[in-house]
C-alpha cells in the first residue's frame, strides 16, 4: 500500500528525468508553461517561455504569453513591448489583438510611469 | 516528501508536459492583476472628503451630503487609510476652475482637520424616462407555441457623473483628478432613487478606491498552447 505513492513519484522523477535529457521542444515547453500559469506559477511560466524564446524569437505565440505572464505580474512595461512583438509578427491574429486591446484598456487605470514597476501619479497641475 | 509543495508541483507539471495532455489550441485564463494606486500616498494618512460642488441632482435626494457619506464609508471599509469624521465645510462660492486653484483655502482646511489629502469634486445625479415598446417572447396560452410581441415597458434611466479632485493637504495644490459615470436602467416607475444611486457607485467604486490605494483587478486573457 505504502509503495504505491512513492512508485507514483519515481514515475514521475523518471519522466523529468526523461524529459531532461532532450532539447527542450516548442511544444513541451510552450504547454508546460500554460500548466504552470493556470496554477498561478507565472514565474516558472516565464522561466519556460523565455528560454524556448531564444530557439524561436519570432514566435508570435511566445510574444504574446510571455506578455499575459509579465501582465499578471504587474510588469506592464514588458507586458507591452511583449504585446507589441506579438502584434507586429502576426498583425491579423484576433486572439492576440483582443488581448492587446484589453490590455490597453487595463494600461488606462495605470499611473504614468517612469518605469516599469515604479508608478510615479500623474499631477495634475504644477507647483 | 509529501510536505514539499514546490516540488509535488513541478513533477506534476512535469507529468502533465511528458503526457502531453488535453491541452490544445487557445486556452482563456483570468488574471490577478496587481494596480498601482494612482496618487502617491506615501505621506498620506489622514483624508478629509469634503463637499462636493452639485451640478444636477433629484429633489429627493440630498446628493451632496449621500456622496460624501458614501465616499467616506467605502473608503474606511476598503482602505487602510484614516478617513476623518468631520462636519464637512461649506465650499466657498466660486467657480469651479477658481476653487481648484484656491490653495489658500484647501492648505488651511487640511490644516484645521489635519489632513493630509483633501477630496473634493463635482457630481450629478440624474434620471430619465426610458420607457418604450420591446419585444417579449413568449408561450401562447392557446396554441402553446412561442410567440414573440410587442409590449409597453415602463422604465428609468439613471446617471451618476462624478468629477473627483485629490488636494494635497501640505500646499492645497491639485495632485489629482479623475471622471467616472456610471448608467443604470431599471424596470418600472419611481425606483429608489438612493438604491440607483449606490448601484452607479458600485460600477466604478474599485476605480475610485484604486486612486488612492493598490488594488488587484482580474482581467481575461488568451494563452496558446502551442
Amino acid at each position: 500500500m505504502e509503495s504505491r505513492p512513492l512508485r507514483l513519484i519515481g514515475l514521475l522523477i523518471l519522466a523529468a528525468a526523461t524529459l531532461a535529457g532532450r532539447p527542450p521542444s516548442l511544444k513541451g515547453e510552450m504547454r508546460f508553461g500554460v500548466e504552470a500559469a493556470q496554477q498561478g506559477l507565472w514565474r516558472e511560466a516565464i522561466f519556460r517561455w523565455e528560454k524556448i524564446l531564444k530557439v524561436h524569437p519570432d514566435n508570435a505565440h511566445l510574444h504574446n504569453n510571455l506578455a499575459v505572464a509579465y501582465e499578471s505580474l504587474g510588469q506592464f512595461d514588458r507586458a507591452r513591448q511583449e504585446y507589441e512583438e506579438a502584434r507586429r509578427l502576426d498583425p491579423d491574429n484576433r486572439e492576440i489583438r483582443d488581448n492587446y486591446e484589453s490590455f490597453l484598456q487595463l494600461s488606462r487605470s495605470l499611473p504614468e510611469t517612469g518605469a516599469a514597476g515604479s508608478p510615479t501619479p500623474t499631477p495634475a497641475g504644477g507647483p | 516528501m509529501p510536505g514539499h509543495p514546490a516540488l509535488v508541483a513541478a513533477l506534476a507539471l512535469t507529468a502533465a508536459a511528458a503526457c502531453g495532455e488535453a491541452l490544445s489550441g487557445p486556452l482563456r485564463v483570468t488574471l490577478t492583476v496587481p494596480m498601482p494606486a494612482r496618487v502617491d500616498t506615501s505621506g498620506i494618512r489622514k483624508i478629509l472628503v469634503t463637499r462636493f460642488l452639485v451640478d444636477k441632482e433629484l429633489p429627493d435626494v440630498d446628493l451632496d451630503k449621500e456622496m460624501v457619506s458614501l465616499l467616506r464609508r467605502e473608503m474606511r471599509k476598503k482602505t487602510d487609510l484614516e478617513i476623518l469624521n468631520v462636519e464637512p465645510p461649506p465650499l466657498p462660492e466660486q467657480p469651479l476652475a477658481d476653487l481648484l486653484a484656491n490653495t489658500g483655502f484647501w492648505r488651511r482646511l487640511a490644516e484645521s482637520h489635519g489632513a493630509d489629502l483633501v477630496i473634493s469634486g463635482k457630481v450629478s445625479f440624474t434620471v430619465a424616462d426610458r420607457s418604450g415598446y420591446v419585444q417579449q417572447d413568449a408561450i401562447s396560452p392557446v396554441t402553446g407555441q412561442r410567440v414573440r410581441r410587442t409590449v409597453f415597458a415602463e422604465r428609468e434611466g439613471f446617471t451618476l457623473d462624478l468629477s473627483l479632485f485629490f488636494l494635497r493637504g501640505t500646499t492645497g495644490q491639485r495632485l489629482y483628478e479623475d471622471h467616472f459615470t456610471g448608467q443604470n436602467t431599471l424596470s418600472g416607475q419611481g425606483n429608489d432613487r438612493l438604491t440607483a444611486l449606490f448601484s452607479l457607485f458600485e460600477q466604478f467604486e474599485d476605480d475610485v478606491l484604486g486612486i488612492v490605494e493598490p488594488r488587484a483587478r482580474t482581467a481575461q486573457r488568451i494563452l496558446f498552447t502551442d
